[in-house]
């Protein structure tokens, strides 16, 4: 083994050499920054980019003009939206012959009670998106405060809540959604509540993951040793980094909803039976194809999935766009851990 | 602590879950307006004295956590009570329909696992190659598809146009040819959202796997490119694919219901709907007790063979 | 003939950010049984140089140009077949992070046995007897125990010394080492240290990656200096500690912190290594450097002899190329003190 003559360190200096001798600035990055203006104008300029993302974004906003200027709407008496694209009443039955395939006065054709599908299909879009926004937003506001109590305060209160999480998420979504119909009813405020009941559980495991991964940091340890309130410390400092996977969960649930309850009308559990809602247009399609008309069938699936299709490609791009590095199926499985 | 005491203790763990479960399936009953007496008498002549055998038969006198009890010793002995809408036991029009479904169910999962996951693996392999491409579009498109849409498109094109399969369920035990014939369509339609979500997972888990450094590691020991896929990232990869593989249990047993319905298959999910529809609602608890329990169950193998693939998990 | 020579190596790495020249034009050779010793900054290409070797680098990164010879054959484009061969059974990679080198669902010994089967003609049994006499060479107490043992039930200093043992299953002649003590307390360092002097004793070429001058100092026998994906300087050790030559070797080993130093605040090399994609023109380091001219900033300085007797001692500088319009003296020199502590 050759030992060099350099074994005593220290003996050695280079003298001559101009270096610098001032100190070297450490990176102080302990504090995630809070999101700013300059952070949101980052995001949306990487969700343009992603152009199935702005596809799917087109193709939404598309759907949702369709089903508002489909009829006129009237609040109070006062026609607000004057517009009729869809040419009939979605509810008038015998307009035409019944089972006509698809022709020039009517493109998707008609169905069983002879109402004209091209009318309903475009009418249908309200329950969907309604049924998609309000039960989904609903979700967040019961599963958004539980879960951040549940982090925030821990002990008993967040045991108790997890158990319960727990429990529900013992039941399949559809099936915990048919139960609660068959027990309160079917119509449209039932059939979102439904929905929320089932749907809040993702969202507060979320906010809790988060909360719990914000709690433990230096930076709240710092804020509580100086006398921050919770409130505060909540406000500032958790709620804006847990922003964005809430966003996307959401967003990627809207269409998880409209499965849903375009499944629930399908199987006749949805709102009143002979609503024009998608879902439930399609319930009676297992007789109509045996005897060949397949428009019953084809045309409001078709806009279920294309809808369905466009939101999730919209939520792709709003993970990508706030949180490029989560894997495609962070937020996609049922269990946001 | 050995295999056996862990999977002891996470048994033990589940059980409060499944007390939390059979409570509300119980209690969701109890919040129907009127009684089960009543549903009863729609269909049969109301004299008092059938009224009180009735009230004594659902235990309808006694304080509410004494009817769970009672419900409840009857459920573990699966007694699950006498269908309102006929004199048939539950537990025997349940034990009925449930190879339909567990054939119906498990025919799907095979076809999601055996599609999916090699799917998977080859497009992380060959990341942003056509193969690639094509399946992460494939898989976007099976996830947004309405699964009764696609049945019903199956139908209409293998069915009535191709005339390829029959569209009526055929009246044979649920192994015999002919059923497992007509399930081919239910079982694609079945596996096919959990066939893009499967593809999609083991790819991100595939490609997560090939970051690490010791696949490099492997391949400077002179390992061929096949070993250090087949041997070791594929069995990291499948560690993440085996906890979403028992969520599928769930999502599989929802997909079931609707697609008994779009095919007529004689199932467990049918069963479920008609009962709601003609509100005979100790099956509907029945059925949604069974299925809340296999899911818990399905967690919990889930749960056991995680620790036991995975060595780092100590137990 | 050399055991291992580089020529004009150059590697890219195509990213979205631009074409990065993370190895360009290195040049170097290994004899059988010699330690070279690699140093240089992080991003100074060393590994990817190593990597580039066994051909283990990952899109987006390729080997452009340049050759490397082993045992007098070309390595780049080689079959799969040779690449096997040479990958574990006649050059041994050890990494620098033991506990991510090791894959976490295997035991250790069946990944020694995994090397010892692919290079050799044992199978079954064998191998796996031969896998615990290699974790009993490397110095692991108890073998056949540990062999029967997970990667995370492994210490850091034990996990390094598995890999060690695994890039010795295919019995190599060079082994290249990636900063293989640097995620390791300095008390194991040393014991690792210890346990490659002792293999190198068997004829085993080693090449030492290390951004710790000092290891270095002590372990090797000639020293190749990187920088910005170059080679800046070559020499044996003793020279290179006594006597660089190249600006940059003179500022690295200024900056090391002495014991009994009086001075107030930590002596660096101005500035921060360049940006490989677009690296700065002419020499590279000319932007850090304090005797940096106008020709500097013209001409990249190929790697020179730096005196006209011995080939041993290159630095690519231009105060050592003749007809380059270099005016200024290099006037930094190594002050040999007493003792530790002396000012």
């Amino acid at each position: 083994m050759s030992r060099s003559p350099l074994d005593g360190r220290g003996r050695l200096r280079v003298q001559g050499f101009d270096g610098d001798t001032e100190s070297v600035e450490t990176d102080d990055t302990t504090a995630p920054t809070a999101p700013t203006a300059a952070t949101d104008r980052r995001a949306w300029a990487r969700f343009r980019r992603d152009r199935a993302a702005v596809a799917g974004l087109v193709v939404i906003v598309l759907m949702t003009l369709l089903a508002v200027f489909a009829r006129p709407i009237e609040v109070g008496g006062v026609v607000v939206q004057p517009i009729a694209l869809a040419p009939y009443d979605p509810a008038a039955s015998g307009v035409a012959p019944t089972y006509r395939p698809p022709s020039l006065s009517h493109p998707f054709g008609t169905d069983w009670a002879g109402r004209d599908v091209f009318s309903r299909v475009l009418y249908g879009g309200r329950y969907s998106l309604s049924i998609g926004v309000v039960a989904v937003s609903l979700a967040l506001v019961v599963g958004v405060p539980l879960g951040a109590v549940a982090g925030y305060v821990g002990g008993w209160v967040d045991e108790a809540i997890m158990r319960f999480v727990d429990v529900l998420y013992a039941f399949p979504f559809l099936v915990l959604a048919i139960a609660l119909v068959a027990v309160f009813g079917q119509g449209f405020w039932k059939l979102v509540g439904a929905l929320v009941v089932v749907g809040w559980i993702g969202y507060a495991r979320l906010i809790r993951g988060e909360v719990l991964s914000v709690v433990e940091r230096d930076y709240v340890v710092a804020a509580r040793a100086v006398g921050a309130s919770d409130r505060r410390i909540l406000t500032r400092h958790v709620v804006p980094n847990a922003v964005a996977p809430v966003v996307v969960q959401a967003t990627l649930n809207v269409g998880t909803v409209v499965l849903s309850a375009a499944a629930l009308g399908f199987l006749g559990l949805g709102l009143q039976p002979g609503t024009a809602e998608w879902g439930s247009m399609l319930s009676a399609g297992r007789d109509t194809l045996v005897g060949g008309e397949w428009w019953v069938t084809v045309f409001p699936g078709l806009a279920i999935f294309l809808f369905v299709l466009a939101i999730n490609l919209v939520g792709d791009g709003v993970r990508d766009a706030l949180d490029p590095d989560a894997g495609p199926d962070r937020y996609r499985t049922r269990e946001a851990r | 602590m050995s295999l056996r005491r862990y999977v002891l203790r996470r048994t033990l763990l589940t059980l409060p879950i499944l007390v939390g479960v059979s409570v509300l399936t119980f209690g969701l009953v109890k919040l129907l307006p009127g009684t089960p007496v009543d549903y009863v008498l729609q269909f049969q002549e109301a004299t008092p004295e059938l009224r009180a055998s009735l009230r004594a038969q659902y235990h309808l006198d006694e304080p509410v956590w004494k009817q769970y009890l009672l419900w409840l010793s009857d459920v573990l002995r699966l007694d699950f009570g006498e269908r309102i809408v006929s004199d048939r036991s539950v537990s025997a029009a349940i034990a009925e329909r449930l190879p339909e479904t567990l054939v119906l169910g498990g025919i799907s999962f095979l076809i999601a696992l055996f599609v999916g996951v090699p799917t998977g693996v080859v497009a992380a392999v060959r990341r942003g190659s056509l193969l690639d491409e094509g399946s992460r579009v494939v898989a976007l498109l099976g996830i947004a598809t309405p699964n009764f849409w696609l049945g019903l498109l199956l139908i209409l094109l293998f069915g009535v146009h191709l005339n390829l399969v029959p569209v009526i369920p055929p009246v044979a035990p649920v192994l015999a040819p002919e059923s497992l014939a007509f399930l081919v369509l239910p079982a694609v339609t079945l596996g096919t959202a959990s066939a893009a979500l499967f593809t999609r997972l083991t790819r991100s888990a595939v490609t997560e796997q090939l970051r690490q450094e010791y696949v490099r590691a492997a391949r400077a020991r002179g390992l061929d490119e096949r070993t250090v896929i087949l041997k070791h990232v594929l069995r990291n990869s499948l560690i993440s694919v085996v906890t979403v593989a028992a969520v599928q249990v769930a999502f599989l047993l929802d997909g079931a219901v609707v697609v008994e319905r779009v095919f007529s298959w004689p199932g467990l999910g049918r069963l479920l709907v008609r009962a709601i529809l003609q509100r005979d609602f100790p099956v509907v608890q029945a059925v949604v007790l069974l299925v809340a329990t296999a899911v818990v169950v399905a967690n919990l193998l889930a749960d056991v063979l995680y620790a036991w693939l995975d060595p780092r998990i100590s137990y | 003939m050399a055991l291992l020579e580089v020529e004009d190596l150059d590697v890219r790495f195509y990213t979205e950010g631009g074409v990065v020249q993370a190895v360009d034009g290195l040049s170097y050779t290994l004899d059988r049984g010699e330690r070279l010793g690699v140093v240089g900054e992080s991003g100074a290409g060393k590994t990817v140089a190593a990597l580039a070797l066994l051909d283990l680098l990952d899109a987006p990164g390729r080997v452009e140009g340049g050759s490397i010879r082993f045992d007098g054959e070309e390595v780049l484009g080689a079959s799969p077949d040779r690449l096997r061969r040479l990958r574990g059974g006649e050059i041994g990679l050890v990494f620098q992070d033991p506990e991510t080198a090791l894959d976490p669902v295997y035991t250790v010994g069946e990944q020694v046995a995994e090397a010892v089967r692919v290079h050799t003609d044992r199978d079954g049994d064998a191998a796996h007897d031969r896998a615990v006499s290699l974790l009993d060479r490397v110095g692991i107490p108890d073998p056949a125990t540990r062999a029967t043992q997970y990667p995370h039930e492994f210490s850091g200093g034990m996990a390094q010394r598995a890999v060690v043992a695994i890039a010795l299953a295919g019995e190599p002649d060079l082994l290249v080492a990636d900063e293989p003590t640097t995620a390791l307390d300095v008390t194991i360092q040393a014991q690792l240290l210890d346990l490659f002097d002792d293999l190198a004793a068997d004829d085993l070429a080693v090449q030492f990656i290390s951004h710790d001058l000092g290891v270095v100092a002590e372990f090797c026998d000639r020293v190749l200096v990187m920088y910005a994906g170059q080679a800046v300087e070559r020499a044996p050790v003793d020279e290179l500690f006594y006597d660089p030559k190249h600006p940059y070797t003179a500022g690295l080993l200024s900056a090391v912190p002495r014991i009994g130093d009086d001075r107030d605040r930590l002596q660096t090399i101005p500035g921060a290594t360049p940006d490989l994609a677009s690296p700065p023109p002419g020499c590279r380091f000319h932007p850090r450097c304090p005797y940096a001219e106008d020709a500097c900033t013209k001409r990249d300085p190929p790697l020179a002899a730096v005196d006209s007797e011995g080939d041993a001692h290159h630095a690519a500088c231009l105060a050592y190329v003749d007809d380059a319009d270099f005016d200024g003296d290099l006037d930094f020199y190594v002050e040999v003190g007493e003792e530790v502590g002396d000012p």
